[in-house]
């Protein structure tokens, strides 16, 4: 329990942190006097939201009329009862009216919400621009690095031998992982730029049914995805648990940016167990966000998290206040498609990463996923120790390092 | 490759039995995005 705790507090923790230059740029509107209009709002209340000033909404959104305070019904205008017209509106607006439907849908009884406006412009500004920049630049960062550095090469002589580096079954869930995580992906990037990239290009007509689909293979491949996750973290938890050899590793960089640098590391080295750790974290969150919206309106993440945030004081020493807990079902969907476009985009470049260093970024890594058999030379180099526990035979070269795949 | 081909079939093999799955217990695609209707205040 400890542990579904800390995983459902770390992605909130860090879209709070997302959100943090948003919503500290909000300055708090001056006091304003309401006596001319009875309490309700004025023309300086309007003025201050356009300046984006941040109002405090109570005067409205406690202003919801009094049934007690009707007049009675043998009095003059007795009948009217004790809310207005404009109460009722100001409580459907705040959901704090008291809504009946026959519609069993679960917020059937949410008739209004003004949270969509903030959710569309999140997603159609900061997260299109900074995620598309963040996935360009890992790109960028990956070309200029192959440029300066060139493919990482086998060192020494190779022998022609290979031994088995992982299993079939190990290859057959990293694959199921990856597979529907790259179709994920490309789905996710068509469903968040295609109305500015795919619709201006091949237009609504190539766009609708390429849409259908992609929606589909979105829906139903986070199964797959989410068992296959299940399956590498399952093989490899064990072999992720950070070691001494790991800061070696580091201090070397990983051997990353020098030629014949091969520090020593087991089946996994520092960057690989980086990797691990930031799929198993970024993939259990995004598998809950997920999962949220594949059942709209069953689950409520945010709104206990940011309790729970609240209570260790976290958002205030940020600077963001409490945060709000009671948050309406359309409120939770909102935050959770955002966290799991925001999520995605982190796993996306680093996954890009992986690729890269995992297929044209070192002379022999593909081997290890594609037929799960690796030369002899390569597995000395990279991963020394785990040579030596599989096979009993002295690996050289125990000075140097080896990056990450 | 067996390997790497045999977890893409089993994906989408997994992709389709979840869907049939979800429709079969209310949360087809149709039911997700209806509406809301017949919505009453008191």
């Amino acid at each position: 329990m400890p542990l579904k705790k800390l995983l459902l507090l770390l992605p909130v923790l860090l879209l709070a942190l997302s959100f943090a230059p948003v919503m500290a740029s909000a300055e708090d509107a001056p006091a304003a006097d309401r006596s001319a209009t009875g309490g309700a709002q004025t023309l300086e209340d309007i003025i201050v939201r356009q300046n984006k000033l941040k109002v405090d909404n109570s005067f409205r959104s406690e202003n919801l009329g009094n049934p007690e305070a009707a007049k009675s019904i043998a009095d003059q205008l007795g009948t009217l009862g004790g809310v207005s017209d404009s109460d009722m509106w100001r409580s459907i607006r705040f959901d704090k009216a008291d809504v009946n439907s026959s519609s069993r849908s679960p917020a059937a009884t949410t008739l209004m919400q003004d949270g969509g406006m903030k959710w569309l412009e999140f997603r159609a500004g900061p997260m299109r621009t900074y995620g598309g920049w963040l996935i360009l630049g890992m790109i960028g960062l990956l070309a200029v690095f192959y440029l300066l550095r060139g493919r990482i090469m086998i060192d020494g002589d190779k022998t022609g031998m290979t031994i088995t580096r992982f299993s079939a079954l190990e290859r057959f869930g990293h694959w199921m992982l990856a597979g529907s995580f790259i179709v994920l992906g490309l789905t996710g990037l068509m469903l968040l730029f295609g109305r500015i990239a795919i619709i201006p290009l091949l237009g609504h007509e190539a766009f609708a049914p390429m849409m259908i689909a992609g929606k589909w293979a979105h829906n139903n491949l986070a199964w797959p995805f989410m068992l296959g996750l299940a399956l590498v973290t399952v093989f490899w938890i064990a072999h992720n648990i950070p070691n001494k050899h790991d800061l070696k590793w580091i201090a070397v960089g990983g051997g990353l940016f020098s030629k014949g640098v091969h520090p020593p590391a087991k089946k996994f080295n520092a960057g690989q167990k980086l990797i691990f750790w930031s799929v198993v974290l970024l993939g259990v969150s995004i598998s809950v966000s997920g999962l949220s919206l594949l059942f709209p309106f069953q689950f409520h993440l945010f709104g206990p998290t940011f309790g729970k945030l609240n209570a260790l004081g976290i958002p205030q020493a940020i600077g963001l206040g409490e945060l709000s807990t009671d948050l309406s079902t359309y409120a939770e969907m909102q935050l959770s498609q955002l966290w799991h476009g925001i999520i995605a985009f982190v796993f996306m470049a680093i996954i890009i990463a992986h690729i890269y260093i995992g297929s044209v970024g070192m002379e022999g890594a593909f081997d290890a996923m594609g037929s799960g058999e690796v030369e002899v030379q390569w597995a000395k180099e990279h991963h020394g120790l785990w040579y030596e526990e599989v096979t009993g035979e002295k690996a050289h070269d125990h000075h140097k390092a080896t990056p990450a795949e | 490759m067996k390997s790497m081909y045999l977890a893409f079939l089993t994906a989408i093999l997994i992709a389709v039995v979840a869907d049939l799955g979800l429709d079969h217990i209310g949360f087809s695609a149709a039911e997700r995005t209806s509406s809301a209707g017949n919505v009453r205040l008191d």
